[in-house]
């Protein structure tokens, strides 16, 4: 899967998880650019990837998401191995 | 040694000459002396706890870095947690310990008695272990290396402007300080007296003169009630707040005369419409640290319970911070009341969302401020009383006898006070919104002619000589 693809699979979810229709995510977005994303639902998200793709992020790896593009790859890498 | 006293002006003002003279790749040398004449000044055996402290964890750093499996690195991040978290525990919270032990032991009708140690809590103990715990979790997790340099490392928990209230710095913001040579610079040791100025102002003209009246009604909370106990816990956020946020402005302050940056602790707190926003924007050194080394990890961890997973992590979050405070029900208590609210926050954002969209902004915000300082408010009783019983008569007392007449309350101010503490905190509020609006009244000050600047300078320090209390009292947070 190409890493746009789960750019707009993932702005579709986070539209829905956020209740937010105005969600535009970019590689670059970062938590403080979202309205709604913060700390707070931040794992609700980080869930909802999970269930969707059928995946498990470690404790690490969620440390480490620093912005959208982490959280595309780290997706791709997964799905595709 | 407080920062207001005689005694650290001495100390600092040789400290500063020092530093400038010596060779510049040995001023960290110079912090470390000064740092642990700073500390042993107060009593020289806390030397003996942060000196191994300082040690053991330079060597975890280093063993959690080179460890050649997942599984040894996390053993040794754990020892290092719990042997830190121990010392912690032992120096202050053993008595509480011992203290419930003994309660419930004759709860059951026990013989054993226990009797409380005779401990001295270190100063900054709770500071430094906090960044101790940080730095080694976040070499764990491979966002840091270790620090090899035992004279940096030192120079990172010892640093004296932070040592003993915090801020709780990062390493990785902090380290690569240490490691750049200061040459004198006029802009900084501008900016840096600048801000030990506006933090003397706060504490002394506003938290000194309040604490008299603050004392005086908690400590005879019987004698006091209705509208009189709650200007007196109204007071009590303004003082903790003059208070606190003067020491950081002092502690930034004195940093920055020595060419280092530490991070902020408050961004106007009292504007917050939420106690979630409130948590951005008060103690964040402190708010930031407990959500990403506490929430985080557990909000992650039982991210599979939905919402549940996250008011556990809150709960989890929200009494170790209040603990972090002190060996107290009470700080627990607050802690867990803070949770409470952001919980409620968190369940009904988006129903609050749809209500607010109803109303103007003109009346939802300064209605939701308003109802965020009184939560405050009420949470602040717990913070600021000793025993549960005290608490618990102040809040009974506060809501029995309600009349509503503003004069001859008792409450040790008079017309010189009120107007003095009002005008201070007009003039705060001034310049905290100058700084949110991005015109910093300090860089605005830097392009005017020279008789303003020193007008406004004259102003603080005449304000200060004649409207400031003298009493040298401590810090609130040095207790911590």
């Amino acid at each position: 899967m190409e890493l746009n693809e789960i750019l707009s699979e993932l702005n579709l979810l986070f539209r829905r998880v956020l209740a937010n229709k105005a969600v535009e995510l970019k590689m670059d977005t970062t938590a403080k650019d979202v309205d709604g994303w913060d700390s707070l639902n931040h794992m609700f998200l980080i869930s909802s990837i999970e269930e969707h793709y059928k995946i498990r992020f470690a404790l690490k790896e969620i440390i480490k998401l620093k912005n959208v593009e982490d959280m595309c790859r780290i997706v791709q890498s997964k799905i595709n191995s | 040694m407080v920062f207001n006293s005689g005694a650290f002006l001495v100390f600092f003002a040789v400290t500063f000459l020092l530093y400038y003279l010596v060779k510049p790749k040995y001023q960290w040398g110079l912090l470390i002396l000064s740092s642990s004449f700073f500390l042993m000044y107060h009593v020289p055996a806390f030397m003996l706890v942060l000196a191994p402290v300082i040690l053991f964890n330079y060597f975890t750093g280093i063993y959690i870095g080179r460890a050649k499996t997942e599984q040894l690195k996390k053993w040794i991040f754990i020892f290092s947690t719990f042997v830190n978290l121990a010392v912690l525990v032992f120096f202050k919270y053993i008595n509480f310990i011992i203290e419930n032990v003994g309660a419930l032991l004759h709860l059951v009708n026990s013989d054993i008695s226990l009797s409380p140690l005779s401990i001295l809590l270190p100063l900054g103990i709770s500071f430094y272990t906090f960044q101790v715990i940080g730095y080694n979790l976040e070499i764990y997790w491979e966002n840091s290396e270790p620090e090899r340099h035992l004279g940096y490392f030192a120079t990172y928990l010892m640093f004296f402007p932070k040592l003993i209230s915090g801020p709780i710095e990062r390493a990785h913001h902090f380290l690569p300080q240490v490691k750049i040579e200061k040459k004198f610079n006029r802009q900084n040791i501008t900016a840096g007296f600048q801000l030990i100025l506006w933090g003397l102002f706060k504490k002394l003209v506003i938290a000194d003169r309040i604490d008299p009246t603050t004392n005086m009604i908690f400590n005879n909370v019987n004698d006091y009630h209705g509208i009189s106990l709650m200007i007196g816990i109204g007071l009590y956020v303004i003082q903790i707040y003059a208070d606190f946020s003067g020491y950081t402005d002092i502690a930034l302050g004195l940093a920055r005369t020595l060419g280092y940056n530490l991070t902020d602790n408050f961004n106007r707190p009292f504007q917050a419409t939420s106690i979630s926003e409130f948590w951005r924007r008060w103690h964040i050194s402190l708010s930031s640290w407990v959500t990403d080394y506490i929430y985080t990890p557990v909000s992650a961890n039982k991210r599979h319970w939905g919402k549940f997973g996250t008011i556990y992590a809150l709960i989890i979050t929200f009494t170790v911070l209040g603990f972090w405070h002190g060996a107290s029900w009470n700080y627990i208590i607050y802690g867990l009341l803070h949770a409470l609210a952001v919980s409620f926050e968190y369940l009904t954002s988006k129903s609050r969302k749809k209500i607010s969209s109803h109303i103007p902004a003109a009346i939802y915000i300064p209605f939701s401020r308003l109802m965020t300082i009184g939560y405050l408010a009420f949470t602040m009783i717990f913070f600021r009383f000793q025993t549960f019983g005290s608490a618990l008569t102040a809040i009974r007392n506060m809501f029995t006898d309600i009349s509503f007449k503003i004069f001859g309350l008792h409450l040790g101010l008079d017309l010189k006070d009120v107007i003095i503490i009002l005008s201070g905190i007009l003039i705060i509020h001034f310049v905290e919104r100058l700084k949110a609006e991005r015109k910093d009244i300090r860089l605005i000050l830097s392009g005017k002619p020279t008789w303003i600047r020193y007008s406004v300078y004259y102003f603080f320090i005449l304000s200060i000589m004649l409207f400031g209390s003298f009493g040298v009292s401590e810090f609130i947070y040095f207790q911590f």
